[in-house]
């Protein structure tokens, strides 16, 4: 899907957790879950602000966590408001998407990525293949960006994620720590902060534990199977 | 030539107030225009340093690091996720100049004086400049005792002192440090995070901004990187770069 083409041509198209569609002058985005009360309008500069927690108040440091809060919408009034709106939603999005359609994507593997930590995440890079294969599954399933640094394929109207991000080198950082002796999973306690990987109750870690474990929590998001990542992409 | 300027900050995983200021700063960038594209990067959120350069059309990018210390994230970091590899760096084919951190800059010191007058400070009034320091880095405490020194020469009030919250001398011992009856504790961080808005104000007592003690005063004022006059020092770090060759 080429976006700014859609936006020129106001076809809609959705993007992550967002819809977008074109009334008038407007170029409108509304969020998910739109209930019968209608929308919250919101000015798109406050958007940003909006989306940095869930429904429940809950920071998200990942932006594309599938934790989009809803019922809410936003009136852009040019094409470039909308495509800033649609880059404070999900930076770099729209660049990824241009880039990964021209063949011009940088991908970085994970590999490189955790390699080149240092200081307390420098550990991460101890994590094996079965470790990383379990990381990536546990958090980029949670996302609506496709890890294409593990040759995961781009579903159509997908976003590209061309490298690991900050919180799955986090994550591998807290299991690679669990790799030597592993915590014993608990259940999930609603509520934790998402990237406390490192308190039992968050539901990454305890999903990431049951993975590991060989049980996986019951109803937890996981890859599809075409976007899992083979052992080669993990380790370089 | 087009020309970008970067604002590089930290982010975080925990806490959303972190990379507020280096927002609203990129924001009165964009609107003072003197650069053609202002982006904003950070460690730990996104857009990422790593990625940056994805999102910059310009041939000339300047990246300014909005952080206190001159120590590991600003030495180490920054250069390696973003691909530097010195003041003037050829990445992905474009030229990038990286700038000393706001935090070395000294009109940073005129900021702190700023913060003590709009938190009710007079010329009686001793002012603790309170850093982050840590003793696995002896180099993190050196911007705030070098804006504590700069702001002790203005002579605008009767006792300066540094205090620190993971080194000695500790804020707690604020107090013993300075002998005045009122004191105001000026954070020397980048954002109202949580260090600043919770555990600070939890280790401390302090109550409502303002902690009282045996006919003693002391008032917390806020935090020195969400003054709006630290976007002209980003701007005045950028252009200064601007010169290199
Ligand atoms: S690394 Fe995974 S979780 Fe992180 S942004 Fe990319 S796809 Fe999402």
């Amino acid at each position: 899907m080429n976006i700014e083409a859609a936006i020129a041509a106001r076809n809609e198209f959705r993007i992550g957790e967002v819809a977008i569609r074109f009334e008038g002058p407007l170029g409108i985005i509304s969020g998910p879950r739109m209930g019968s009360t209608g929308p919250a309008r919101v000015a798109s500069d406050d958007l940003r602000e909006l989306v940095r927690t869930d429904d429940h108040g809950r920071y998200r440091p990942l932006p594309g966590a599938r934790t989009m809060p809803g019922g809410w919408e936003v009136r852009c009034h040019s094409a470039d408001e909308l495509l800033d709106a649609i880059d404070a939603i999900y930076p770099l999005a729209l660049r990824h998407i241009g880039q990964h359609e021209r063949g011009e994507l940088r991908v970085i593997p994970l590999d490189e990525v955790l390699r080149r930590q240092s200081g307390r995440y420098a550990v991460a890079a101890s994590l094996g293949v079965e470790g990383r294969k379990a990381a990536c599954n546990t958090l980029c399933g949670r996302c609506v960006r496709t890890p294409v640094w593990c040759e995961a394929a781009l579903p159509p109207g997908g976003i590209p994620c061309p490298e690991p991000c900050s919180v799955l080198v986090s994550l591998c950082r807290e299991a690679a720590l669990w790799d030597t002796s592993p915590p014993a999973p608990s259940a999930p306690v609603a509520g934790l902060p998402f990237a406390r990987f490192d308190i039992p109750g968050n539901e990454v870690r305890e999903t990431y534990l049951a993975d590991r474990a060989g049980a996986p929590l019951a109803g937890s998001p996981s890859l599809n199977a075409t976007a899992l990542p083979g052992d080669d992409a993990l380790v370089g | 030539m087009s020309r970008a300027l970067v604002l590089a900050g930290h982010g975080s995983h925990l806490d959303p107030a972190s990379s507020r200021p280096v927002h609203d700063h990129a924001a009165r960038l964009r609107a003072r225009g003197a650069f053609d594209e202002v982006h904003v990067a950070f460690w730990k959120e996104e857009p990422a340093l790593s990625r940056i350069l994805d999102a910059v059309d310009a041939d000339d990018v300047t990246i300014v690091p909005v952080f206190i210390s001159d120590g590991y994230f600003v030495r180490e970091v920054v250069p390696r996720e973003a691909g530097l590899s010195g003041p003037v760096s050829c990445v992905l084919g474009k030229l990038v100049r990286y700038t000393r951190p706001v935090g070395s800059n000294p009109a940073l010191a005129d900021v702190i004086v700023q913060r003590a007058l709009e938190a009710g400070a007079g010329p009686s009034t001793g002012i603790a400049v309170l850093g982050h320091g840590t003793p696995r880095n002896p180099g993190s405490e050196r911007n705030v005792l070098f804006h504590t020194e700069l702001v002790s020469k203005q002579n605008r009030f009767v006792a300066v002192a540094a205090v620190f919250l993971e080194q000695e001398p500790d804020m707690r011992g604020v107090f013993g440090l300075l002998d005045t009856r009122e004191i105001v504790m000026v954070p020397l961080f980048v954002a109202e995070g949580w260090h600043v808005g919770v555990s600070i104000p939890e280790d401390m007592a302090i109550d409502r901004g303002e902690l009282r003690r045996g006919g003693r005063t002391l008032r917390y004022s806020a935090p020195v990187g969400t003054h709006p006059l630290v976007t002209g020092i980003i701007e005045e770090l950028a252009v200064a770069a601007a010169a290199w060759r």
